[in-house]
């Protein structure tokens, strides 16, 4: 969640619920200002819709018709809470298109369809339109977090949604197309096995941050900042 | 639209030459100011609520929008927490933003953005990114705006690591505060006192650019020290003038930073006095003027005379009615009281 690389314009994750959605819509009014041909996406869930400060980013960036890609990854539990106990309108795209931004629902265990409607909505974007929604169906098959002891749903329906995984799926349908081999989805989970495991362990390799780094970085170092002109 | 380049990063030398030495405002100062940094910089833009047509909900950007047009003097709708976070937004997409709340007690919908994303994400981020935003805010009472536009919660934001919190209480310093403010890499919030947008004054020379890191001793004195900031600073400068009539003089300190507090200036003038009066109108429990007579015992107990006095707001929602409001804030003759306490504390 906290991770961050300005160089890649990744501007974090947000462990408040919906407050990285208004830096979203702030990112994006800079590059409107500059006239820079960026696209912000902002990526959240299901209860990030119930935030008040959703509405207020939505409301704001489609008034000023600012480039952001809202992306909504509708995985029908806000941790624990099932959507339609959270949600008085569970139609998530309805919700977004009331504030005059197209808003689009699609079926995000189908990776074709997610790549095709992002790209659709950031031409659109692009167009200079103002933002777009894209509500991804999706589903969550671990519980939210190492300590929830996954009680609120049911067994049955985490199996039933695991016959849709996307990764499996996707790979069929390329290999049932002729663009991808069995000896290439074999080689591709080894690569990439090899490269977690080598992400571990460079982690558990690397020291720990010193002690007197702690309180680097509270403030930007600043000679020139507030003293006597 | 305003296009401003990476070039804009060269800033023009500073305006203002012409109201320097003449009458004017607080609230004058503060859009010369605004007009200054309007011009010295594409980067800086002004975002709030009635800030353009309107004018400012305290005049204080009237005519700017005339000036800068609609996309640098930016109406936000009321959504205090989305046009703040958007602020640190375009702060990190390289802009200079000038947020407005129009009074503290509404920043409050806006404190998960200045704490969670603002004050935060430099130190989350590893270095990565600094937030160089500027929220103003009106603070205060006196105006008869009752309790859910009059409280003093300057404190509150004193209290977070990574902000600066400025309060000028004085025209100079409405003048010079924002420029040195827009040019730190790091989130300020300038809160500016209510009662203070009619204080008339001449502007000093070089009051274009002034120090956002230091107090300054607006009045010197030899027999009690007396330490405020922002909309007290008045009253307590009228408490020391009474206080003067009787044999009294007081050193009457002006904070002008609350975060972070000056310690060296606020513990010479202890040292030098003995004795401390602190005068806050904010609540006095767990205040910043709890924390500055925390920091006189740590650093100076042995320096005191008398025990230290507190004149601070009554611990009331602030009231409507005219009595009302002005018994729940310090008045010049509590703070004269209190300085009479210290200076004779057996009497």
């Amino acid at each position: 969640m906290h991770l961050f690389d300005a160089s890649r314009r990744f501007y974090g994750g947000n462990a408040i619920v919906a407050g990285g959605l208004p830096v979203a819509v702030g990112l994006a009014l800079a590059d409107h200002m500059n006239a820079r041909p960026n696209v912000t996406a902002c990526i959240f869930g299901d209860g990030a819709m119930a935030e008040g400060e959703f509405h207020e980013s939505a409301n704001l960036a489609a008034l000023w018709k600012l480039p952001v890609l809202f992306c909504c990854e509708n995985n029908r539990y806000a941790m624990g809470t099932a959507l339609a106990r959270e949600h008085a309108q569970t139609d998530l795209a309805t919700r977004a298109a009331s504030y005059g931004m197209i808003a689009w629902a699609v079926d995000g265990m189908d990776v074709e369809a997610v790549a095709e409607a992002t790209r659709r909505a950031v031409d659109e974007i692009r167009g200079g339109g103002g933002p777009c929604f894209l509500e991804l169906r999706t589903y969550r098959f671990r519980a939210h977090s190492m300590y929830d002891p996954d009680r609120y749903r049911e067994k049955s329906e985490i199996e039933q949604w695991k016959q849709s995984d996307p990764i499996p799926a996707l790979a069929g349908r390329l290999q049932s197309r002729g663009t991808l081999t069995d000896a290439d989805v074999g080689r591709w989970a080894a690569e990439i096995e090899a490269e977690i495991k080598a992400a571990i362990a460079a982690a558990g390799e690397a020291g720990l941050e010193p002690v007197a780094d702690l309180t680097r970085f509270v403030t930007s170092p600043q000679d020139s900042v507030g003293g006597p002109t | 639209m305003t296009k401003p380049t990476a070039a804009a990063t060269a800033a023009a030398p500073a305006t203002g030459a012409a109201t320097e030495g003449l009458q004017t405002t607080y609230r004058e100062a503060l859009r010369e100011a605004h007009r200054d940094a309007l011009t010295r910089d594409p980067r800086v833009f002004l975002m709030g609520e009635d800030v353009g047509r309107y004018g400012g909900c305290f005049a204080v950007s009237l005519g700017l929008l005339e000036e800068f047009g609609p996309e640098r003097i930016r109406d936000a709708p009321l959504s205090e927490s989305g046009f703040t976070g958007a602020g640190i937004g375009a702060a990190l997409g390289g802009m200079r933003p000038i947020v407005e709340i129009m009074t503290v007690n509404f920043s409050l919908l806006a404190m998960d953005q200045i704490l969670n994303n603002a004050a935060t994400l430099l130190h989350m981020s590893g270095g990565q990114l600094p937030v160089p935003l500027v929220v103003r805010m009106t603070t205060g009472a006196g105006r008869q705006l009752a309790a859910q536009h009059s409280h003093s919660l300057e404190g509150w934001y004193a209290h977070i690591p990574g902000l600066r919190v400025l309060a000028p209480a004085t025209i100079e310093d409405a003048r010079g505060m924002l420029w040195p403010a827009l040019q730190d890499p790091d989130p300020v919030l300038i809160f500016e006192h209510s009662s203070l947008y009619n204080l008339t004054g001449t502007l000093p020379a070089g009051a274009a650019q002034v120090d956002i890191a230091r107090a300054a001793v607006r009045r010197p004195g030899t027999d009690v020290t007396m330490i405020t900031y922002g909309g007290s600073l008045g009253k307590v400068l009228t408490a020391a003038q009474t206080l003067a009539e009787e044999g009294i003089q007081a050193e009457v300190i002006d904070l002008r930073v609350l975060r972070p507090l000056d310690d060296e200036i606020i513990l010479a003038s202890v040292r030098s006095t003995h004795r401390v009066v602190i005068i806050d109108e904010a609540w006095r429990t767990g205040s910043l003027s709890a924390e500055i007579a925390a920091r006189i015992a740590e650093q100076a107990f042995y320096d005191l005379d008398a025990p230290i006095e507190r004149v601070c707001g009554a611990e009331v929602p602030t009231p409507y009615a005219k009595h009302l409001e002005d018994a729940a804030l310090p008045q010049p003759a509590d703070i004269v009281a209190a300085a009479r306490r210290a200076v004779a504390p057996n009497e």
